[in-house]
């Protein structure tokens, strides 16, 4: 897989988990929609682990500069 | 080796050194950029604690209901860790959507006629509120997932 691609997962999870978040929360007062909050926190598990697989990759195996 | 010396310079090997070094090396942010330092600092915390909050949520949302305390925690703290990391993302946004109008480090005459050309300073305005109205929202959520997760 290229590494744009992987970036782009970074980028997506970057944003997308602290929105989903936010819409988790802000929904977590009205019980008739549980569900909804349900599907949106499980792609915010999915996210997390997308986020932290690709944040690893970067900052700890990808870190050093490439020497000239 | 051609006669006006141009062999000699191009041939001539310096021995060059990166002062930068790898990314590791964070610390030295905190001299003269304390908010990038922070950010760099939680995103190190946040990449391991990421893959863990994920697993802990996925085992709460499939398997286990009653566990919901300590993924209510782990959400807190998560909350917490993304918190640098989506300031700056919106940021970079911002400035990206506002072609660097706002928050970049362009010099002052391409800002001055990129702003005649893009920008009027209410345009200017609302871009630089992006990040902040994005982080008060994010505090209210935060509050509402403290109070109302259940």
């Amino acid at each position: 897989m290229k590494a744009a691609y992987i970036m782009l997962f970074g980028y997506i999870t970057m944003i997308g988990i602290p929105v989903l978040l936010m819409l988790s929360s802000f929904l977590s007062p009205f019980s008739s929609i549980q569900i909804l909050r349900y599907a949106l926190n499980i792609l915010v598990g999915i996210g997390a682990i997308v986020y932290g697989i690709v944040a690893v990759r970067a900052i700890y195996l990808h870190s050093e500069r490439r020497k000239p | 080796m051609a006669a006006d010396g141009e062999g000699v310079l191009m041939s001539s090997k310096k021995n060059l050194k990166d002062m930068r070094d790898g990314q590791k090396r964070i610390s030295r942010l905190s001299r003269f950029y304390v908010a990038a330092y922070i950010h760099m600092l939680f995103n190190r915390i946040l990449a391991f604690y990421s893959i863990i909050y994920g697993a802990i949520m996925l085992y709460y949302l499939l398997f286990s209901s009653p566990a919901y305390l300590i993924a209510k925690v782990a959400t807190a703290i998560f909350w917490v860790l993304i918190t640098p990391q989506f300031f700056e993302t919106v940021k970079g946004l911002s400035m990206s959507w506002s072609r660097g109008m706002v928050f970049g480090r362009l010099n002052d005459e391409y800002i001055s006629l990129i702003r005649k050309r893009y920008g009027s300073s209410f345009k200017v305005s609302v871009y630089m509120m992006i990040p902040y109205v994005a982080i008060l929202l994010w505090s209210m959520a935060f509050v509402f997932m403290v109070v109302f997760w259940r």
